[in-house]
């Protein structure tokens, strides 16, 4: 029995140890068919957990950038990318083991990919390890004056997207709200600029309801806000806990008007709340400008290569403009390295230089010598000192259970008076 | 009085799926961690049934708790009963290590979509003009007083429910006055397991079918089962009750967010208090 006992105890042990590292590190896309000559370029990100279902759709998009580079005969005389993904579970723990894996057994130059609250944990590493992190969805304030060294993201900054939340409810007539928010960090940092922005331009909030992810219910919570009875709800929370509050607030006749925040403006969150329920939801997310050559190229060649469009709101243009602007500044920096793409990255990216649109067009004007300025898919990527970049953004509602473009804010929206 | 009807809700579900947690802590005498997996297997088992074998949702809910008491007690016999002479920290390991197997394996075959079963949004009940809740939320009442009624019959009607009892009181003495401890631990955790997958079903049926079920429910149930006095059935439903009716109340005076730690403080109180939880300790 005792055998038994033993070999059921190791069993498990095993199992436990190989299921921890399996969320922590993942597996590699490619790693095996690398060559030595390769340069490998992580993907560090949330494959399974709460981001599963953006990545998803990333990982295409690494890919066809990878495809472009590679096609266009690679970087620094035919050097290869190789891209290696690694998950981190969607959890901090997750990335910091993931990041040094592809720092010290990958030897990655970049690691694309992390949110928020890991691009934070990694802030201080990042340069020691001479290996950037680059986030296409982090868009917490926290990262707002921090970055810039090792450090950039092409997802633009909740104080932006806050500040043009603020401003169209305010001339839209909306003066007095309530908030429900998720108690984490990145629900907290969604609203904080909105607020503080929302109150410096006139408007009331009411009452501002914090929760809990994963209640039973949160019947409580929406009492709180009804009691305040506000004309409009935002929501800053996970698509996880939209349900049971989307769907008791409905049920309880609550007709106020929701805005949501642009975390959790996909398609999945129509799917899970209900189509019904969704109706009408409104949202204010960072959007590509449709009438952006690069934006509907990237669109058609996704398309193409893997047979379904891109997802809008799943940052995927944000990822693939990382790889193309990092492959950029490797061919700059002539060298391929993490402190290559640092030092040469707001050169290939930002004016001056020629506009060129594509990593082929870039190449070329690199290799001939010149200044260029890459023009992404996502937008100018213009990064700032701080390696923060400012995006267009747009006005999207739920229309027949779909998300609908209803209006289009260009960069210089905030600035305008 | 909202408040208070919130509070039942959020107990009901909370009995549900603690009185399991409790039954295996009274004869087994380990912390079965797995149990918040076991939840876990429930809704996603009700979600196979409904939205892939397309069953109507009733026969869905039947067919997985069922199977996810089936499988409750495989998993016992597989993982627990080899290593149960080992002492509980073995089996607290194991179970442990059971849990985060469960949720890889689920999570391998589900992915990282989050689900829902899909249903219609439910109509408000009203009693003399005034809301008082869903006609789910009534559902979920319902079935938690059925579960609760059912198992005391059981425990007090039945032949097993009676040696579970004298089990949960004294194991050496109830085997050597006849009865067969084996058969009433497979009764035990096809119980167990099967109130775990319903508790699972009711809480995605409000929510949503997220891989984080489990954990997030494991130790709100494990503060239920102190409160009411680790391992007494009666106890637990109580507990569940103060438990639910605490956390959603508070809200009234206190910040949301704390709301959840308010069963904490809860647990703290009665570690200090009354160590022994609500009731003695014994099954009734």
């Amino acid at each position: 029995m005792k055998k038994i006992s033993l070999i059921a105890v190791s069993i498990v042990t095993a199992a436990t140890l190989l299921t921890g590292c399996a969320s922590s590190t993942g597996g590699s896309a490619d790693g095996a068919k690398a060559s030595s000559g390769d340069i490998n370029v992580g993907f560090l990100a949330g494959l399974t957990g709460w981001l599963g279902p953006f990545t998803k759709e990333n990982i295409n998009s690494l890919l066809l950038a990878k495809e472009e580079i590679n096609e266009a005969g690679g970087i620094l005389d035919g050097k290869k990318i190789n891209t290696i993904d690694v998950d981190t579970a969607s959890t901090v723990e997750g990335a910091i083991k993931g990041y040094q894996k592809l720092v010290n057994a990958d030897k990655a130059v970049v690691a694309i990919g992390p949110e928020t609250e890991s691009m934070l944990a990694l802030l201080k590493e990042a340069p020691k390890s001479e290996v950037p992190i680059m986030s296409a969805f982090a868009g917490s304030t926290e990262l707002d004056e921090v970055g810039g060294n090792y450090a950039f993201r092409t997802a633009a900054s909740d104080s932006t997207i806050g500040e043009v939340r603020a401003k169209v409810l305010i001339e839209s007539g909306v003066k007095e709200i309530a908030i429900m928010v998720g108690n984490y960090e990145g629900a907290q940092s969604d609203v904080h600029r909105f607020k503080e922005t929302y109150e410096k331009l006139g408007g009331k909030i009411l009452e501002e309801v914090t929760f809990n992810p994963g209640q039973n219910t949160y019947n409580g919570e929406l009492k709180k806000i009804a009691k305040a009875n506000p004309k409009l709800v935002y929501y800053s929370g996970g698509i996880d806990t939209a349900p049971s509050i989307f769907k008791a607030a409905k049920q309880r006749g609550y007709a106020w008007e929701w805005y949501i925040t642009p975390d959790v403006a996909v398609q999945e969150f129509i799917d899970v709340i209900g189509k019904d329920v969704a109706e009408g939801i409104k949202t204010i997310i960072a959007m590509e400008d449709e009438n952006n050559q690069a934006f509907k190229r990237f669109n058609e060649n996704y398309e193409a290569r893997f047979k379904a469009k891109p997802s809008g709101g799943y940052y995927n243009a944000n990822t693939y403009d990382l790889l193309i602007a990092s492959a950029l500044a490797m061919q700059a920096a002539g060298e391929a390295s993490g402190s290559g793409i640092n030092e040469k990255i707001r050169e290939v990216t930002n004016p001056p230089g020629k506009q060129v649109t594509t990593f082929e067009e870039g190449l070329k004007e690199l290799k001939a010598g010149n200044d260029i300025d890459y023009q992404g898919a996502s937008g100018p990527i213009d990064f700032d000192e701080h390696g923060n970049v400012i995006s267009t953004n747009a006005l999207m509602e739920v229309v027949d259970g779909q998300w609908k473009q209803v209006e289009f804010f260009t960069a210089d929206y905030i600035k305008e008076d | 009085m909202d408040y208070v009807v919130y509070g039942i809700i959020t107990g009901c579900i909370l009995i549900i799926a603690s009185i399991g947690f409790s039954m295996v802590w009274k004869t087994e005498n380990f912390l079965n961690i797995a149990h918040g997996q076991l939840l876990l297997i429930g809704a996603y088992m009700a979600y196979l049934f409904k939205s892939v074998l397309n069953f109507p949702f009733a026969l869905a809910m039947v067919c997985s708790v069922i199977a996810t008491a089936v499988l409750g007690l495989l998993l016992a016999k597989v993982f627990y009963f080899p290593v149960r002479k080992s002492g509980i920290l073995v089996l607290l390991f194991t179970s442990i290590g059971l849990s985060w197997i469960i949720y890889g394996v689920i999570q391998a075959i589900v992915g990282p979509e989050i689900r829902t079963f899909g249903l219609e949004t439910s109509k408000m009940i009203d009693v003399f003009g005034r809301q008082i809740m869903s006609a789910q939320e009534l559902f979920i009442i319902v079935v938690s007083l059925i579960c609760v009624i059912a198992l005391h019959f059981v425990l007090t009607k039945t032949k097993n429910g009676k040696g579970f009892r004298a089990m949960a009181e004294n194991r050496d003495l109830a085997q050597i006055r006849g009865i067969n401890s084996r058969q009433l631990s497979n009764y035990v955790w096809l119980i167990s397991s099967g109130l775990a997958g319903l508790a699972g079903i009711l809480l995605a049926m409000t929510g949503t079918l997220n891989m984080e079920l489990g954990w997030q429910q494991i130790l709100i149930i494990m503060s239920v089962v102190i409160v009411g006095g680790m391992g007494n059935i009666y106890g637990t439903m109580l507990a569940a009750l103060i438990i639910g009716l605490s956390m959603d109340i508070s809200t009234v005076v206190i910040p949301t967010s704390y709301r959840t730690a308010i069963a904490f403080v809860i647990v703290i109180l009665v570690l200090l208090i009354r160590p022994q939880g609500l009731s003695r300790g014994g099954t009734a």
